[in-house]
């Protein structure tokens, strides 16, 4: 597979990024790791003018203690969120996730911001140019109709990053900046839960930090990947849990799920379930049916539906397992 | 739109137009006729096309041209010196672990970058190293044992 042309731009700076970005109105898209945006580009389902390439912009890749919070550079790559010691040390789950996606070389060139971005997937979208020709548009084609929910009225494409829910159960936010000033988004606010178009960024918009707040002392963390391999695959499932025990009383508790849905979600339900509470096993089961009920329509793509939110269950009940267990 | 960019591959240096959107992949085998490096499944899902970039593997598929000027680049043409197998090739023949081929180029690569980094990997160590490969011959169980092999070659020649 061919890439089709376009022009390839090499800026010097955040500002220079955000200026290439404004002038070509939405013809212009960034490339980071690549892992993403160029197979997208093959099979023609984005078909940019203009790539602006971020390898001579300094100071993307950087991991920065702040006092209260950690600066993740969005080009770093998955490889380095995983094998970095501060992290490792700090946002454990993170670490976990980075290292869940994909396969070493895809980690190596991926980057952070690329995975926060990634598109969403669904196996009508997801196939070579030829094939969709010769299907009846979905919405994410630029179609009127949905595969997976039967007479839906939006798309249902899957959120499907790894790092998000661990980024989420940590309450990130990214910074969003243009050539007209900057945002900074919460995560969980960064995804619309439209698989169409999934986040809020602009055309003209970077993501050019990571903001995680330090966890406090008695904070843990874990995140369990669901797939049909060990590597390469995108989720069937992802889960990150993290908990704040005091005296073995759960004081705090964010559960975030990805491949659930057109968004990562947070089960708000079953937090509540575990507050207050000590992790016994039937409190533990209680939040983990919790929030297989939190989960909007499931996508039947690789298995079924009923399969897919009974290990919502299975996989919630055992990560918090893992963390009640090392507490 | 075309670019005059130095390309480093194999130790040698390659002065080169390339237009912006050709692969690493593609200039390596269509411009500088190094067939080694394989294209399958050409999306970053089989590791076939992995080259080192800088010692480290790459998939030459993902990787525009423009990417990785100034880079070391290794392909598997790169490995044998002087007509002598590098060890890991030899183990991959010794052991059985060459059957259709394909998959050879990107394992061998993957599979000497981390015998570089770590000498004694153990056989879960090396299953994650070449997990973003795939091989429809071997059950991979050939290449694990060729890869172990490699590294107590390794480690007995020094």
């Amino acid at each position: 597979m061919r890439l089709p042309k376009f022009e390839y731009l090499v800026a010097r700076s955040v500002a220079e990024v955000c200026d290439i970005l404004a002038q070509h109105q939405g013809e212009a898209k960034v490339l980071a790791g690549g892992t993403d945006l160029l197979v997208a580009m093959k099979v023609r389902s984005v078909t940019p003018r203009y790539l602006v390439s971020l390898k001579a912009v300094p100071r993307l890749d950087a991991v920065v203690v702040v006092n209260d919070h950690l600066s993740l550079g969005p080009r770093l790559s998955l490889a380095a969120v995983a094998s970095s010691q501060i992290i490792r040390e700090t946002l454990p789950a993170l670490a976990e996730a980075a290292n869940a996606a994909a396969a070493p070389e895809l980690r190596s060139a991926g980057t952070l911001g690329g995975n926060i971005c990634l598109d969403n997937r669904c196996t009508y979208y997801n196939q070579s140019d030829v094939w969709r020709r010769n299907w009846e548009a979905c919405f994410k084609c630029g179609g009127e109709r949905c595969y997976i929910v039967k007479g839906g009225k939006q798309c249902y494409a899957v959120a499907s990053a790894d790092t998000v829910p661990a980024l989420m159960v940590f309450d990130a936010s990214v910074r969003l900046v243009s050539k007209d000033g900057e945002r900074i988004v919460p995560l969980e606010q960064f995804y619309t839960g439209n698989g169409d178009v999934p986040n809020i960024l602009h055309a003209a918009e970077m993501v050019s930090e990571i903001l995680v707040p330090r966890p406090q002392p008695g904070w843990s963390s874990a995140f369990q990947k669901m797939a049909r391999r060990k590597a390469i695959d995108f989720p069937l499932l992802d889960v990150a849990v993290a908990l704040q025990l005091v005296d073995d009383i759960c004081k705090s508790a964010r559960i975030a799920l990805s491949a659930v849905g057109p968004a990562p979600i947070r089960a708000r339900g079953a937090e509540r379930a575990l507050i207050g509470k000590r992790l016994s096993s039937s409190i533990i089961e209680e939040a983990a049916v919790q929030a297989s009920k939190e989960a909007g329509p499931l996508s039947a793509i690789g298995t079924t539906v009923a399969y897919r939110r009974q290990m919502i269950n299975v996989q919630v009940r055992r990560t918090i397992e893992r963390l009640a267990v090392a507490n | 739109m075309k670019h005059a960019i130095e390309l480093k591959v194999n130790g040698e240096s390659y002065d080169l137009v390339v237009e912006s959107h050709r692969t690493l992949l593609e200039v390596l085998r269509e411009t500088l006729g190094l067939t080694g490096t394989k294209e399958a499944c050409d999306l970053g899902s089989c590791g076939a096309c992995t080259v080192l970039i800088g010692g480290q593997p790459a998939l030459s598929c993902l990787t525009l041209a423009l990417e990785v000027e100034g880079k070391e680049i290794t392909t598997i043409e790169g490995l044998a010196e002087n007509g002598r197998l590098h060890p890991v090739q030899k183990a991959f023949v010794e052991k059985g672990a060459v059957q259709c081929g394909y998959c050879n180029p990107g394992m061998v690569l993957t599979s000497k970058a981390l015998l570089d980094s770590n000498p004694k990997p153990t056989e879960q160590e090396v299953r994650q190293a070449i997990s973003g490969h795939l091989c429809r011959c071997t059950g991979f169980v050939k290449v694990v044992e060729a890869v172990l092999a490699a590294s107590e070659a390794l480690i007995d020649a020094n």
